[in-house]
């Protein structure tokens, strides 16, 4: 097994669990949307932070993943990328988007310890001349910016959800989902238009970093 | 005039535009700037695959961000979880996930039962990465009943039925340093389209490992899983999105019953298929 863990040290340190909830225990308003959760994290509201984990570890935990490919290391990214955040709040513009601003404190955690391994490897192991993907930071990005548009997709609402399903991966044409979803050409259309550029907000703000 | 808003969205999905917008965004530089970012858009939309489905962290890494803080010490952060400490982390996988798709009926993040080994709980999380088929929100679509017939099939693994199939593409395969092995990898497609990937192996199989046949593209930095290979034959439907003449290199690796799902970085075999 090509153990990252044994070639990395962890990014930060391993606390006892015995004492700590296993789930954020300080409740934020359910109804938050995702910029008021911004706006209370940049004034320190210990709620959103425990609110951004909830919404976004999935996609912090799940880029550390597919680029380290190493659960323990992900896990320690994961910690890494809260930690930092919270106690570098005040460099966080709360006009921006806290999503954004997590993928860019994970794609930089990561290219750390891919550059600490690359190091580390270089006369420990020789697995990676043989070719196994180690991601560059190219590909960080990369899958930074698909797991960004996986997420959005994911919370589209209905119908746009289900057309952009059809527009993008059945290659219907508009006037072919208007007719299969039963729904008017010009309602279609301004779906897909404003579709389109949720999608294209949300990625600018994972490449602007 | 410039080409209305909701046609360029058309065409960024590869619509065919009006003889006028066509004729327009010859000359016009901003409407074929704003066309090209949102091409863009739909590059990266198609190009997400039922790999990018997101995986909550282990339920104890809150516990550690909250202990690395010291959060909660003047607030609600003691003792209130318990019901939620003593659950499972498998079963608490969609909970720290699946905050803003709760009302789907397919439960996005529930994750799949693992078919390996999977000796830490924590890992349990891991494995929804690759054993899922389709992407959550294809799923969720699916199960709202308002994708009908072949809609997101594009990412469902076909049904290997049709008789007759036709070899596509083929590789022999070499050993990596270290290993005696040869082996033959054959692409057939039947006539609904399934791909199969088709192994026949001569090399020798430990008892502490398990062998994953893989497929990595041309650059060698993603890599899909087809799954396990029992013994020295196996055949493995490749997901029908899949680009073989991109996933081209056929790899058998050898993996150890640790349950993490991630490339051992041991390979066994490799081949190039001829697409």
């Amino acid at each position: 097994m090509m153990s990252a863990t044994a070639l990395a040290p962890a990014p930060t340190t391993r606390r006892p669990r015995l004492t700590s909830p296993r789930h954020p225990t300080t409740s934020a308003p359910p109804a938050w949307s995702d910029d008021e959760v911004a706006r209370a994290f940049a004034v320190g509201d210990e709620a959103a932070l425990a609110e951004a984990f909830r919404r976004w570890s999935p996609l912090v935990h799940t880029l550390a993943l597919r680029t380290l490919r190493s659960t323990h290391d992900a896990e320690d990214v994961t910690q890494q990328v809260f930690v930092n955040a919270w106690r570098g709040r005040a460099g966080f513009d709360a006009d921006r988007s806290l999503a954004g601003w997590l993928t860019g404190i994970t794609r930089n955690v990561v290219v750390d310890v891919l550059r600490r391994r690359s190091r580390d490897q270089r006369d420990a192991v020789a697995v990676a001349a043989d070719g196994v993907p180690v991601a560059t930071d190219a590909e960080v990005a990369s899958v930074a910016e698909r797991l960004t548009m996986a997420d959005e997709l994911a919370r589209l609402g209905e119908p746009q959800r289900t057309i952009l399903s059809l527009a993008f991966y059945d290659d219907l044409t508009h006037d072919q989902i208007s007719e299969r979803l039963d729904l008017p050409l010009g309602t279609v259309k301004s779906h897909i238009r404003r579709s389109l550029l949720r999608l294209r907000d949300r990625l600018e703000v994972t490449r602007a970093r | 005039m410039h080409v209305d808003d909701d046609a360029l969205a058309l065409l960024a999905l590869g619509e065919t535009p009006s003889a006028a917008d066509a004729e327009h965004l010859r000359t016009c530089e901003r409407c074929t700037r704003e066309l090209a970012a949102l091409t863009d858009v739909v590059r990266v939309g198609r190009s997400v695959t039922d790999d990018d489905v997101l995986v909550a962290p282990a339920a104890d890494v809150w516990g550690r961000i909250s202990d690395e803080l010291a959060l909660g010490t003047g607030g609600a952060g003691g003792g209130s979880g318990t019901g939620l400490q003593a659950a499972p982390s498998l079963a608490s996988v969609p909970d720290a996930g699946s905050e803003n798709r709760t009302s789907e009926p397919s439960t996005p993040d529930a994750p799949a039962t693992p078919s390996g080994t999977a000796p830490d709980g924590d890992l349990a999380a891991v494995v929804p990465l690759r054993r899922r088929r389709a992407a959550p929100w294809i799923a969720a679509a699916a199960a709202a009943g308002v994708v009908a017939g072949g809609a997101g099939g594009a990412w469902w693994a076909g049904q290997d039925t049709s008789p007759a199939p036709a070899v596509v593409a083929q590789a022999s395969l070499d050993p990596l340093p270290g290993w005696q092995a040869t082996g033959e990898a054959v692409v057939e497609e039947s006539d609904d389209g399934t791909r199969t990937l088709v192994l026949d192996l001569d090399a020798p199989t430990g008892d502490d490992a398990f062998r994953e046949v893989w497929l990595i593209d041309r650059d060698v930095t993603r890599l899909v899983s087809l799954g396990v290979l029992d013994g020295t034959e196996g055949r493995f439907t490749v997901p029908s999105g899949l680009d073989l003449s991109d996933f081209a290199v056929v790899d058998v690796s050898e993996e150890p019953y640790d349950g993490d799902p991630a490339h051992s970085g041991d390979s066994i075999l490799r081949g190039l298929l001829d697409t």
